[in-house]
This record gives structure tokens, C-alpha cells and sequence, in this order.
């Protein structure tokens, strides 16, 4: 893990270095904001206890073009807010979900209803296929915990539930919801206490990995043959 | 079935579709936008595409931008406003 911390500090040294020389060549000046927030992103993402699986300039800087285009979408401000991001996912700046609140809460680290480039790469860096599944498992806990009392109630998950089928149109009967839950309890509720902690959510995640599916984006593998980086002309070479 | 398997079905929790291109406004109720972009691919397949959507769709789109740009194609971004 030290060795991919070290490899990453390599190539953001690079790329701080490669915007030193580029700076005269950049459509801003000194204190150019791109140039800062990548500046921001590094420094972060070096001090940031979650090891990094984003080890190339080129991926930091596709995620910057992807970051971008979302940002840009309804305030152009460099910023992403509450109604860019669920524009993002579903296409519509009409539909609230329980769930795109939830993933923008967790993504907004510092908790002012907006999200810095910083803020979501780190997010995204634990949707990447080799992240630590430890990372995979933190987050979707934290995820479904909505009230974020440390716990997974049997209320949320009914809660999550009925959002779920009500966003497919599915229609189940109260029995039959009650029924799923109870099942899913039964399996993971070893302590039998009404709910599920993070130690019993583990052991579940574990036995059942198509929990996690969800987890990873393997867009973010191949994120640099989505979004070229053709505005910034990077004169580092991947190792 | 487990109940988290149900729930990690849910749109709002795959991020994946932030990657995904097409994009519908609604500009007012009756008016619609939709984007049309190409992440990928031929541009020229997709321009085929793109031609054939929008002749399709003749009757309801008003303009497209290409029509108001004269030639100039750059196989990026293509749009129509669409009244529904």
C-alpha cells in the first residue's frame, strides 16, 4: 500500500512539475483555478488515508473533463450542486431519489451542499475496480445507514425498500416486503438486536459479493478513452 | 430474495449512468431538449445515426443545430429541441 502511495506521490510531483512549465502555455495565469484545483486534488488525494487506485495523470485529468461537463451543466461555477449531480445520474433535473441524496451527502465531505473536484474524486476513487474492498464496504455501509446512527435499521432497510419499487413501478405487497426483510435479517442480524452494525454488514457483504456490485464503475478503468484529456497537454509520460 | 439486493437495483445508487451522454431538459411542461452526444465510436456511424433520428423524428423536432450551422459537422455535440 506504501509502495502505491509513493507511485502516486511520483506522478503528482509530475504533474505539479508539468504545470510549472506549462503555465505561460495555460489559458490562465499563476492562480488559474484548473490549475489550482488539480494543485487541491494531489495534495488531497496523497494526505487522503483511502489508498488511491488513481496512480495516472492521465485518469486524474479524464475525471477532471468528466467533473466538468457535469459541473457545468445547469451554474457554471466550477461547483457541483444538488440539482447537476441528480441531472447527471438521471438525465432529468425532475426526479429526487432518496438514493442520489444519500451518495451526494457522503460525497459532500464537507457538508455544504456542494461538491469540489477534491471531494469527488475522492468519492469516486472508491468506485474504482481496485480500490480496497474494505473502502467498497465502509462506503455502502454508510450508504444505507440513513439516519447515520452507526447502525442499518430494520425501519431504513423497509424504507429503501419501498423507495426502490416505487422508483421501478414494481408493486409489492406489505406482506410480501415484510417477508424479504425478515429473511435478510435473519441471515445477517447474527446479533439479533433489530439491526444490522457494521461488523454483521461485513460478514454479509462477504458471503454475498453481488451486494458490492454496485460499488465499482469500471468506467473508471477506462475512464481515459471516454474523455480524452485534450485541453491540457501533459507532457508527462505514464508509467 | 435479499432486500439489499433489491435496493442496489436502484437508479440512484448506480453511478455509473454519470458516465452515460444522453441528457433530456425539461426547458418548460410541454418542452423538452435532448442531447445527443457521442462518447465513443465511428463518427461518421454516428452521424448516420444521428440523420436518420432526426428525420424520423421530423415531426416534432423543430430544429436541430446542425441545421442552423451551415455544414461544419465536428461529430460532438448535436442537439434538437423537441416539443412533446
Amino acid at each position: 500500500m506504501s509502495q502505491c502511495v509513493d507511485g502516486f506521490k511520483h506522478v503528482c510531483n509530475s504533474l505539479l512539475r508539468c504545470f510549472d512549465i506549462d503555465i505561460g502555455k495555460s489559458s490562465g495565469g499563476p492562480g488559474d483555478p484548473e490549475l489550482l484545483a488539480r494543485d487541491t486534488v494531489c495534495n488531497a488525494l496523497i494526505s487522503s488515508s483511502i489508498s488511491t487506485p488513481f496512480i495516472s495523470v492521465s485518469e486524474i485529468e479524464a475525471l477532471y473533463e468528466l467533473f466538468k461537463k457535469i459541473s457545468s451543466a445547469v451554474i457554471d461555477d466550477g461547483l457541483i450542486n444538488k440539482e447537476e449531480f441528480q441531472l447527471a445520474l438521471f438525465k432529468t433535473n425532475k426526479k429526487e431519489s432518496l438514493f442520489a441524496d444519500r451518495v451526494f451527502d457522503l460525497f459532500d465531505t464537507k457538508h455544504n451542499g456542494i461538491l469540489g473536484f477534491e471531494e469527488f474524486a475522492l468519492a469516486l476513487s472508491v468506485f474504482h475496480p481496485n480500490a480496497p474492498i474494505d473502502d467498497k464496504i465502509d462506503f455502502s455501509f454508510q450508504l444505507y445507514d440513513l439516519k447515520q446512527q452507526g447502525f442499518i435499521e430494520r425501519q431504513e432497510v423497509k424504507q429503501m425498500v419501498v423507495a426502490t419499487l416505487a422508483e421501478s413501478g414494481m408493486n409489492l405487497s406489505d406482506e410480501v416486503i415484510e417477508s424479504i426483510i425478515d429473511k435478510t435479517f435473519e441471515e445477517a442480524d447474527t446479533k439479533h438486536d433489530g439491526r444490522i452494525d457494521k461488523e454483521e454488514w461485513r460478514i454479509l457483504v462477504l458471503r454475498h459479493p453481488s451486494l458490492l456490485k454496485n460499488m465499482t464503475l469500471q468506467y473508471l478503468k477506462d475512464i481515459t478513452t471516454t474523455f480524452p484529456s485534450f485541453v491540457f497537454h501533459s507532457q508527462v509520460e505514464d508509467t | 430474495m435479499n432486500a439489499f439486493e433489491l435496493i442496489s437495483t436502484s437508479k440512484g445508487l448506480n453511478l455509473g449512468l454519470l458516465f452515460e451522454k444522453q441528457m433530456v431538459l425539461q426547458v418548460a411542461p410541454s418542452l423538452y431538449m435532448v442531447e445527443t452526444r457521442k462518447s465513443g465510436g465511428d463518427t461518421l456511424e454516428f452521424h448516420k445515426f444521428y440523420k436518420n433520428l432526426t428525420t424520423s423524428l421530423k415531426d416534432i423536432v423543430w430544429k436541430t443545430i446542425d441545421e442552423e450551422k451551415e455544414g461544419g459537422t465536428q461529430g460532438g455535440i448535436n442537439g434538437a429541441v423537441v416539443a412533446s
